[in-house]
């Protein structure tokens, strides 16, 4: 045996007539022992569960953003924009709003807040990003695909919240969207093929597995499909409301601008579903009749033409859309008369506080806190060079950190 | 190995002398300046943080022969030995531009390489999904027949690993996964060469690719995904995750405003993904010459600013900053260090032995002379090595100093 390739996946031999050949591993009665590396260990330590959620919130806020699922434990300084948060979650009147702030202010922050807030008060809540390129609004399944994989809902006397198939599962052994021209093939046994299909996994418009899924209607990838997805959105916002006795489906939307930063063409096609979403949520009677007449862009692919934009009245979507100050929201705001909220950077308390609670999370997370005078010092030095809430935050972390290595030198030292 | 041998040290005088780049072994022995990053990365990265799910990125900062690819095969030392598959990526504008994620994808694909022993780094290793799926095959194959078992037995143990891999985000990453490695264990290459061309992301190719139940493209859209499974994938084959080194090597050609839009825009994105952890297991390190890439007036230009910048001076080990530049508070002095490292690589190389007063003259005199290029095109520490080297020839073979003429 000369040398080995691929980490012993094949060694080269060189026979008694001497020829030499490549043989795998699995040929030989006799294998070369396995050259591993040294390593200093084969699995890292278990996690402390409270100091590695505030490791991983440094770490995020060093970056300048606060991990998704640790929102609701670092919320400051915004009591009246989730009191009108909280109102619009009860308000029959508006189903779209507006979170309109510039970069860096917190609006995914308040996104998140919503999400858990709206989970707390018995609605359904499915959140996408949107992004130019992995999901941007011409690509209407690649939007409803995020959702459906976000989807959440409050199940009764249950700590964790259910997932997508356990809340169709439900709403279809309850009698509802059996008239639904997709949900309702999954109403007899659904096998994986089917779950994959209807939660957009694949780009194929159906399995391409079997057969047997040829019945199934097409689920398009196409930009112009807005009435494909609408009516699916709409039909779990419906059966959120009526069937299990929700308080409908929150669809949260961050970086909705995502729609200016495509080219003019797409940027067409993508207004048009988020418009014909808002529509749809707001129970526009035009929405709910054949898609030729609804105004919008559709899917005009055999079957697909006939399918309406809203399942049934009242569609129980509700729709948060966070936005930087672009063009569009005066044009978007037109057709859909949302509720507008917008963000100005944190007063002087909230920071203070926002500070205080920085130093908690770091000492937690490093097992370093400074004496309340140093803290004090720290702070002025903070606000002073920090800027809106996520420099602010930024800063704060850096600025512990630099003491942290900074070997007990005097702070206007350290953080000059 | 940590005992430098002739062989090696001589392989690395050739390849600085004549490149001025490190070679994938023999970086370690000289070495110079790294100790404050590398300590935090370990220690409060590598050895914990990520391991334990955790993700993280790091803009990594340093002129053209600054040092980034000396720092970045250090960290992947660090990261192999603690268990982590590497991804060295060079992004080049043909190859991987960072506005194609689909080519960034596949180039990460291409590069993986789980951890490696220095005999293997010095005796020539294959890069790539495909070399990596057989290695892991034959890493279980071997640990089947360590318990005693053969034939049946064994097959069955292989396809109960296989199977055990699920959770994974993308469905038709990880069929095409298992379908690999049972094509490997069926002894189907065919099957397995084409599988492993789509996990690359060179083609999809319905009628070739459905048949194993992969189903999507990989393309600008799904390459996010794609990266997710892939560590998701790592992570349950029995690695601690994926660190990815991104190598900004080349200078980007003029690129449109679209593209220059969607290049810092996927930046974004990779920066928000580690700061929410969806990339669980992943630690990001993106070298560039500098950060001009971020003066722009537009809001994608502000956003990832925000992301990216630091408030205070001074240097933070745990910053998202690695500033190369930082490290150094005196030039010379720096250089003189990495001077008397390579001159000790450069007796076992060769054999010989220098008067400590004639090395100590040529290494500060072409320390000098390389800390006055500083401000040069070529960085000055590339300019160093190299002339160090030259000038190590001279002094071993005409028994005197050189002079800076002799140098030029």
């Amino acid at each position: 045996m000369l040398r080995t390739r691929h980490r012993g996946f094949e060694s080269l031999v060189e026979f008694a007539d001497g020829r030499k050949r490549w043989v795998r591993v699995d040929e030989l009665s006799d294998v070369p022992p396995l050259m591993l590396p040294a390593r200093v260990s084969a699995s890292p330590r278990e996690p402390d569960d409270e100091s590695f959620r505030h490791r991983r919130m440094i770490e995020a806020f060093r970056l300048g953003v606060v991990p998704y699922d640790l929102v609701d434990e670092f919320t400051f300084g915004r009591d009246s924009e989730t009191r009108v948060l909280r109102d619009w979650l009860g308000d029959g009147q508006h189903q779209v709003c507006f979170l309109v702030g510039a970069y860096g202010v917190g609006k995914s922050h308040l996104v998140q807040y919503v999400r858990g807030r709206a989970l707390r008060e018995g609605f359904a809540v499915a959140a996408v990003d949107m992004d130019p390129s992995e999901t941007p609004f011409h690509k209407p399944k690649r939007v409803y695909a995020s959702l459906i994989q976000s989807f959440r809902y409050p199940r009764h006397g249950e700590q964790q919240p259910g997932g997508f198939r356990e809340f169709l599962r439900e709403v279809l052994s309850r009698g509802g969207l059996l008239d639904h021209e997709y949900f309702q093939h999954l109403a007899r046994s659904a096998d994986e093929c089917l779950w994959e299909w209807i939660e957009a996994r694949e780009s194929t418009p159906r399995p391409v597995a079997d057969v047997n899924y040829r019945q199934l209607p097409s689920l398009y990838d196409f930009t112009t499909a807005a009435n494909i997805y609408c009516y699916l959105l709409s039909a779990l916002g419906w059966a959120a409301l009526q069937v299990m006795d929700l308080k409908g489906l929150l669809l949260l939307i961050d970086e909705a601008e995502a729609a200016t930063q495509v080219g003019y063409g797409y940027q067409s096609k993508g207004l048009n579903f988020l418009q014909a979403l808002m529509r749809t949520a707001a129970n526009d009677p035009k929405m709910a009749g054949p898609p030729l007449r609804s105004g919008f862009d559709y899917c005009s692919m055999g079957y697909a033409s006939e399918i309406p934009f809203l399942y049934r009245d009242p569609s129980g979507l509700k729709v948060v859309c966070a936005f930087t100050p672009v063009w569009l929201l005066d044009y978007l705001s037109k057709s859909a008369t949302p509720l507008r909220l917008d963000l100005e950077p944190l007063g002087e308390q909230a920071l203070k506080g926002l500070f205080e609670e920085i130093c908690l999370i770091y000492d937690s997370a490093y097992g370093f806190l400074e004496k309340d005078p140093i803290v004090d010092l720290i702070y002025r030095r903070v606000k002073d060079r920090g800027g809106r809430t996520r420099m602010f935050v930024k800063a704060a972390v850096e600025a512990l950190d630099l003491m942290r290595f900074g070997q007990r030198r005097p702070v206007a030292e350290v953080l000059a | 190995m940590s005992e430098l041998t002739q062989a090696v040290a001589r392989r690395i005088i050739d390849t600085v002398g004549a490149h001025g780049v490190p070679p994938e072994y023999g970086f370690q022995f000289f070495s110079v300046g790294f100790e404050p990053y590398l300590a935090i990365i370990e220690d409060e990265y590598l050895s914990s943080f990520i391991p334990q799910g955790g993700s993280a990125f790091k803009l990594v900062i340093g002129m053209y022969g600054g040092g980034k690819t000396h720092l970045l095969y250090s960290i992947r030392d660090v990261a192999w030995k603690h268990n982590f598959v590497v991804s060295y990526v060079t992004l080049s504008p043909g190859e991987s531009p960072f506005h194609r994620l689909d080519l960034v994808y596949g180039a990460i694909a291409r590069g993986i390489l789980p951890p490696l022993t220095p005999e293997e780094l010095l005796s020539g290793f294959e890069y790539g999904m495909a070399s990596f799926l057989r290695g892991w095959y034959a890493m279980k194959f071997q640990e089947c027949r360590s318990k005693g078992l053969s034939g049946e037995a064994l097959y069955s143990e292989l396809e109960a690993d296989v199977e055990r891999l699920s959770g994974v985000e993308s469905l038709s990453f990880l069929r095409a996964i298992k379908a690999s490695l049972r094509a490997l264990a069926q002894r189907r290459e065919d099957d397995f060469e084409n599988i492993c061309q789509w996990l690359t992301g060179e083609s999809y190719d319905r009628k070739t690719h459905s048949r194993h139940g992969i189903l999507q493209r990989i393309d600008r859209s799904t390459a996010f995904t794609m990266i997710r499974s892939l560590v998701q994938c790592l992570r349950q084959m029995g690695y601690n995750g994926l660190v990815v080194l991104l190598d900004e090597a080349e200078r980007v050609p003029s690129l449109s405003t679209r593209q220059r839009d969607q290049h810092l825009s996927n930046l974004r994105e990779v920066i928000d993904a580690c700061g929410h952890t969806s990339f669980q297991g992943a630690m990001i390190f993106y070298a560039v010459p500098d950060d001009n890439f971020l003066e722009g007036r537009t809001q994608i230009y502000e956003a990832l600013k925000q992301r990216l910048d630091t408030v205070f001076g001074g240097l933070n080990p745990a910053g998202v900053r690695i500033n190369l530049e930082s490290v150094v508070s005196d030039p010379v002095e720096f250089l003189v260090s990495i001077g008397q490292k390579l001159a000790e690589v450069y007796r076992v190389a060769y054999g010989c032995q220098f008067r400590d007063e004639h090395l100590a003259a040529t290494i500060t005199n072409v320390a000098g002379f390389a800390a006055d290029q500083r401000y040069a095109d070529e960085g000055y520490k590339r300019l160093f090595v190299k002339t160090i080297v030259r000038a190590l020839h001279h002094l071993r073979q005409k028994g005197v100093p050189p002079s800076v003429d002799d140098l030029r």
